[in-house]
């Protein structure tokens, strides 16, 4: 029973860090522009496809390189998303504009991927495979390589933000506007860098959940909408509560199958996320008081 | 210096500035008074890139800025300390000051030296240096705002509202500083302000705005020797 939980809790926070990666990459185009990327999930799915379906499968590279010329790939596609979709619609005269523009976006990658890749689902055979035995505890390589990763991305997330001048613009983009202008920060490049990274994010999700899920159009959903619950759990806007919301929702559905059958696994985070709206509309950032 | 030739600035349909001219020479400090409303910010903004003109021009030292990107208005040696402070409240003081040298490339040493410039204009900001900027008073935010500025080593200087909703011990501590930056420092100051007596006691020449329009210029002494200046704005 011990072991079958501590199993348990390793492949919760492995999930975890899945959903606190997607809650991250949408925060941050939130802070910066205070809009969604209603393709969020999309961009997911299209690393994935990039990465698989054209690298690894098609052109037929190490995942390794794959996985660096995906990342090369899909920050050139957030630029161009930026550039094309969120810097000319932010400013229009409601947020509306932008929601559509993201929506419409996400049933243009879609439909752009299966004309491309076609409509059957894909696998990377051999991508991440094998277990790990500790006495009676099995661990999944996929479980530790999430971990890991998931841990390095926020770890170069936080520097990036607090050290470099370009993170301490974006910050500055996402607290004043105006006033990041007069600094002589240009707030549209700025933006733009921020979409791109978030594309990065997305596709390192993208890849991660390669041996998870096979890859199909619809891979994301699931993750995508937990990711929404992750951030509305640790407070809108509110990176570590992102990240802490994420890891939450992750254990807590996994420990949940040792009580209720497993087919109901997924309506655990759900309904932790309506009770933390019913509750405590500010989430986990609510915990957080700041002295005035 | 700085030339402002001529401007009408819309916001929309509204037109807010019809025709405004100012000129401002190397280490003058130019006072801008006016009511609420007479389009006092909205020059300055303009000025900054923030709004644009739809007729005139403006040059600094010789150059058109009026088609420059907002953004790369610093690097020309033009700050605006805006109204109503606009820190970044969730950095410290010591981020804030850094972002202010933003458009410059320092190195750590130029760094660190701009910064002991700040803690020796205001004392209180070395204090506060590990502080979030949104968490501190009124008066240590403006203290913060103007050093900000002072931070990419501009050579004019704009202030909108120094004194506005401040105490009047840190009023008379703002206008020291302001007349410290131009002396000591020898930067050019615009300073706007509702506070006219003040503005344009520290000031070399003064602009009177109302609706839009300039509607006086001169030496600030005469000025304050204006019966309608007297009446209208020193509430004698």
């Amino acid at each position: 029973m011990a072991s079958q939980i501590i199993q348990l809790i390793i492949n919760g926070v492995a999930m975890g860090f899945i959903y606190a990666l997607v809650s991250m990459e949408y925060t941050i185009i939130y802070n910066s522009t205070g809009l969604l990327n209603f393709s969020h999930d999309k961009f997911i799915t299209l690393g994935a496809y990039i990465f698989a379906g054209t690298f690894v499968l098609g052109i037929g590279v190490n995942p390794i390189v794959g996985v660096l010329a995906t990342i090369i790939t899909m920050f050139l596609f957030g630029v161009i998303v930026a550039v094309g979709i969120f810097n000319p619609l932010r400013n229009m005269p409601s947020r509306l504009f932008a929601i559509m523009g993201t929506i419409a976006l996400g049933r243009i990658i879609s439909e752009a991927i299966r004309l491309i890749y076609g409509a059957t689902a894909k696998t990377v055979p051999g991508f991440i495979t094998g277990v790990y035995r500790i006495g009676s505890i099995v661990i999944s390589k996929a479980t530790l390589v999430i971990i890991g990763v998931s841990i390095l991305v926020v770890v170069i997330l936080q520097i990036y933000m607090m050290k470099t001048k370009a993170g301490k613009a974006m910050r500055c983009v996402n607290q004043n506007k105006t006033a990041a202008t007069l600094m002589g920060i240009n707030v549209s490049r700025s933006i733009m860098i921020t979409i791109a990274i978030s594309a990065v994010i997305c596709t390192i999700i993208g890849v991660l959940v390669v041996p998870l899920y096979s890859i199909n159009v619809s891979m994301s959903n699931t993750i995508g909408l937990k990711g929404y619950a992750a951030g509305i759990i640790g407070g809108f806007g509110y990176l570590p509560g992102a990240i802490i919301g994420g890891l939450l929702i992750g254990v807590i559905e996994n420990l949940s199958t040792v009580v209720i059958a497993p087919v109901y696994k997924d309506c655990v985070s759900y309904i932790i996320m309506i009770i933390v709206i019913l509750i405590q509309p500010r989430g986990l950032r609510a915990l957080i008081r700041r002295k005035k | 210096m700085l030339k402002v030739n001529n401007i009408d600035v819309y916001y929309d349909k509204v037109q807010a500035l019809f025709g405004v001219s100012i000129e401002v020479h190397q280490n003058e400090v130019i006072s801008i008074i006016g009511s609420n409303g007479a389009g006092k910010s909205t020059l300055m903004k303009t000025i900054m890139g923030l709004n644009n003109a739809k007729k005139g021009t403006i040059e600094f030292e010789g150059e058109r800025i009026d088609t420059v990107k907002a953004h790369s208005i610093v690097g020309k040696g033009i700050v605006y300390v805006p109204e109503g402070r606009e820190i970044f409240p969730d950095m410290s003081v010591i981020e804030n000051l850094e972002m202010g040298a933003f458009s410059k490339n320092y190195t750590k040493e130029q760094m660190n030296q701009k910064m002991q410039e700040a803690y020796d204009l205001f004392p209180r900001l070395y204090e506060r240096r590990n502080q979030l900027a949104g968490t501190m008073s009124g008066g240590e935010q403006q203290m913060l705002a103007i050093s900000r500025g002072l931070m990419s080593d501009p050579k004019l200087i704009m202030f909108d509202e120094p004194s506005l909703g401040l105490a009047p011990v840190l009023v008379d501590e703002m206008f020291e500083a302001i007349v410290r930056i131009n002396k000591e420092k020898k930067k050019t100051v615009i300073i706007v302000e509702q506070n006219a007596f003040m503005a344009i006691s520290i000031s070399d020449r003064c602009y009177v705005l109302r609706n839009g329009l300039v509607t006086m210029e001169g030496e600030s002494k005469e000025l304050l020797g204006n019966d309608e200046v007297n009446k209208s704005y020193l509430g004698g």
